[in-house]
Formats: C-alpha cells, structure tokens, sequence
C-alpha cells in the first residue's frame, strides 16, 4: 500500500492512521480499548480486521465478553464453551475464566490423574455417588482432553465467576502450562480435587489464592497446604482470605484462637523460599507465624518476599516488635476492614465480587 | 562521571528540519532511544553532545521535549503482572489532556515520534487517547473520525457484521 498523492497538508495527515500507523501502534491502541470494542472494530476494515484477531489482544477474555456470549444463548454447555474457544483468536489464550453461569453439568465427581487412574474425591467418600459406567457416559475425560490440547498455553485459572461442583478442578488437571490457581473457595468436599491438581503441578505451580474458612472447609485447607509445602517450592504468591459471607464471624472470634492451618502456613513458608506476596486475611494466623516470617526475613531468607497482606485478626495477633519490624521493611499492607479487601486485590483483575 | 553529573550535562538535539533544541541530559534521557546513543557516545563534560534526529520534524520535537520537561522528575512505579495489562482509559492528567489535544495530525505525529524516540509514557498517552477517539463508535463513526475506506465488499461486510455484532459495545 503506497501513500496518497494527495498535496495538502491535512489531507496527508489524516490518512496516516490508516496507512501510516505501523501495526504495533494500532495494536497498542486496541489493547487499551475494552475487548468488547475490538467487535465493533473488526466491521471497520480489513488490516484492522485482521488486526483485531491479534493473539496479542486475546491472551484472556474478558468477563464482559463471556457473559454476552453466555447471555446469546442460554442453557449453553461446557462443550459449546469449548468450542467457542476454538476460534483462532484464541490460539495463545493464557488465562481461562469462565462464563459466569455457565456449569460443568452433573457428573463433577470424577477425575483422571495423570497416571491414567480414576480418582475420587479423597475426602469426603460419602458423597461420591457415581459409577464408573456414569463417568464414561458423561463424558467427562474426552472433555478433560480435548480442553488440554485445545488450550496449550492457559498458565492462570480463574475460578472465581463460575459456578463450580465438587471435582471441577480435575477438569484442569492435564493443562500443560497451568501454573496460577484463583480458587474461589476450598470447602470441605473440593479440596480433594484441588489437592490433586496441587501435587500434580508440583514445581509448576507459582500462584495460589483462595478463600478459606475455618469453621466451614474444616480440614480442606490443612491438607492443601500440607502438599503446597512438600510439592511446590516454586510458589511465588500465595493469598488466603475469610470467606467474604462470614465476615461477621470474622470479628467475633476471640482473640488467642488460631485457625488450624498456621502450622502448615509456617511449613510453607520454611519451604516456599521464593514467595513473593502472601495475604492472609482473616485466617486467624498465630502470632508465631508472623513472628517467624519476620524472622525469616531477617535472617535473609525469604529474600523476594516484597508485601504481606494481613487483616485486622492478624494485626492483633502480632507482636509489637514484629509488626514495626515488618512495618519499617515495608511489606505490611494491613487491611482493617475486610469489606476493605477489594475482590481485584485478592483475585487479580476481571474478578467481579462472589456472593 | 556519576549518573547526576551526566544528567545536568547540556545536550543538543537537532530535528529534521535542522533546528536544534538545547536540553539538560535529564529530559532527553527520558527517550530510551537517545540515552542509548548518549551512552555509546561515551559523555564527556567537555563537548555538548550533539544528537541528529532525522525522523522528527520541529515542531513535533518541540512538543516532545515540552512534555518530558514536564515529566522529566514523575518516579517511574514498578508494575507488577496485574497493573500492566489495565486498561485504564480514563485517568489522564489534565496537563497531559491538554498537551494531546492538538489536531489529529499532530497526534499521529507524536505517536510516531513517541515509538521511535522510545518514551513509553508518552507513547502510551497518545495510544489512549485515540483509544478514547474509538470508544463508544459504530464502524462507520470510526472510519468517518479516520478518514478510513471501507473495503469490505457488501457480502463481506455482511458476513463481518454478523460475527461480531453479539459482543459489540452498545
């Protein structure tokens, strides 16, 4: 494409949008433009067109757009999902989120591990209804693989918008690259599933954030953290926050009882060297916890860590000389009311608030 | 010689048109192209360094060094994984608001001289502020805003149109 010959001034610099601005320039534009937007751009001409599907600018999706492809149609299935991410714009797609009503269906009990075998929910026995023979005609494993070839390049998982069952996460479980969890809530009955996909990652693993709550996942958490400590040293952040519904219990607790999970807590963060942000909000961590982080610090372990989100329990947990140890390092980020803790802070951005 | 010597040191930058604007180093540091050249030129308190910028005329270097004067002391935040990919439209500074309403030739120009000498802030303040040009249009609004042909074929446009129109922003 050769410039116009046209003489004026201004006529020249009008058109150096279109022929003039190089494609990066463009593409830079787009990527500020809401994903929503670049519809509307590819009806504009053929180089934006093509522009528009530029893997560059579809390495997520945003919420807004998976929910009016879910709103276009309802009662869509997870295979009609997957077959929306087939189109080419998404062949570098890095970060999976889901539409946010759209459902696994009714067979979310069963998994495949790796090594070939079917698992069940370790924790909770009881619930797991199914057969075999129900799995196979659910379907579940030719879905397992076909998400796992189709998206080779997912590394962040973002369950927070979707409406989960129990053994959801196995569906996940043979995604190459994955290697950030956001887990909505670990419950009793899916931290089996989690756990899995958590000694499965192992080394790969290098983002976990989910909500917890003592009195509700009982001993989910413990165990996850247990196999974050002994599977994956390469964790760089992880974030745990009170579920948000029980926040009112949040305040009540009294003062000197401590979630269960501050021993294993303290196991990751003796094998976890190389964490980089940890947020604990309204897990009722031990004073000792913090103690030893601080300390941790101070002996140069834990060299990378850069910030430590904690709320108004773990505030009041804390010595005094710890928390202006902390404090004069600047990595405490206190969070006073947990109405305060921004969804964007703890999940990462296109999160929209669970209720 | 210590980063602060360097950085009050007087350098020259001489446009396309060969006019030359005389600027403490500090401010033409903030192009990552002419630290570059700067840097292989080896400083020297001695000589004003003299750096020829073929690419950009005037009037646009002008404006270019207007701005870093203005930004040449902003602190550059550390971005994480999650601030960068933002996209935050609307929160430019009323100066900088100022600074790109020029016409929209002069904005292109900016944009280009923003990518070549390399000076992100201003590259990404330009990029928004086409960005906010495009927000909020139909197709056809835009290629009017652009000056842009259509060059779809009616079958074409037909066909686009039905691909996209579920997710358009209304």
């Amino acid at each position: 494409m050769g410039r116009p010959t046209r003489s004026t001034h201004t006529a020249v610099k009008l058109v150096l949008c279109t022929v003039e601005l190089p494609s990066d320039i463009l593409l830079r534009i787009f990527y500020f433009l809401p994903q929503t937007s670049l519809f509307t751009i590819a009806q504009v001409c053929k180089r934006w067109h093509n522009l528009t599907m530029s893997h560059d600018l579809w390495t997520q999706i945003d919420q807004n757009v998976l929910n009016r492809w879910y709103a276009l149609k309802r009662h869509r299935t997870i295979e009609d999902f997957y077959t929306f991410l087939e189109h080419p714009r998404f062949a570098r797609l890095e970060h999976l989120a889901f539409p946010r009503d759209l459902k696994f269906g009714e067979f979310p009990l069963y998994g495949i591990l790796p090594n070939g075998e079917l698992t069940s929910d370790t924790l909770s026995e009881k619930i797991v209804g199914t057969t075999f023979a129900d799995y196979q005609t659910h379907n579940t494993k030719a879905l397992v693989e076909r998400l796992a070839s189709q998206c080779k390049y997912i590394e962040t998982l973002n369950l927070c918008n979707s409406r989960f069952g129990v053994g959801d996460m196995w569906n996940f479980i043979h995604l190459p690259n994955l290697s950030r969890i956001v887990a909505p809530f670990i419950s009793k009955i899916s931290s089996g599933p989690t756990a899995d996909i958590v000694s499965h990652l192992g080394n790969q693993l290098t983002d976990l954030r989910f909500a917890y709550d003592p009195k509700i996942s009982g001993h989910a958490g413990t165990v996850l953290l247990r196999l974050v400590a002994e599977h994956c040293p390469n964790l760089r952040v992880l974030c745990i926050a009170l579920k948000q519904e029980f926040r009112n219990l949040y305040h009540k607790v009294p003062p000197g009882r401590y979630s269960p999970i501050s021993d294993e807590l303290l196991e990751v963060v003796n094998q976890c060297t190389l964490l980089r942000r940890l947020c604990l909000i309204g897990v009722e961590t031990s004073d000792k916890l913090l103690a030893h982080i601080y300390a941790r610090r101070c002996v140069n372990e834990l060299l990378h860590l850069e910030r430590l989100d904690v709320g108004l329990r773990e505030m009041h947990n804390m010595a005094r000389d710890v928390h202006k140890g902390l404090t004069d390092m600047g990595l405490l980020v206190t969070h006073t009311e947990y109405a305060s803790v921004d969804a964007s802070v703890f999940f990462g951005r296109n999160a929209e608030t669970q209720n | 010689m210590t980063e602060e010597n360097t950085d009050t040191q007087m350098v020259k930058l001489c446009s396309s048109d060969d006019r030359e604007f005389e600027v403490e180093a500090k401010v033409a540091k903030m192009s990552v192209t002419i630290r570059n050249m700067l840097e292989d030129l080896g400083l020297d308190n001695d000589e004003v360094p003299n750096i020829p910028l073929p690419n950009v005329n005037s009037q646009i270097l002008e404006m270019v060094i207007n701005y870093c004067k203005h930004h040449k002391d902003d602190v550059v935040l550390a971005t994480d994984d999650e601030t960068t990919r933002e996209r935050a439209l609307e929160d430019i500074d009323p100066w900088d608001q100022k600074f790109v309403g020029a016409d929209q030739g002069t904005l292109f120009e900016l944009i280009l001289a923003a990518n070549y000498l390399d000076i992100k802030s201003l590259l990404d303040l330009t990029c928004k502020t086409v960005a906010n040009m495009i927000k909020g249009k139909d197709a056809e609004e835009i290629r009017k805003t652009f000056n842009i042909q259509n060059d779809f074929t009616k079958e074409e446009e037909e066909q686009v149109r039905k691909e996209n129109e579920w997710c358009e922003e209304k």
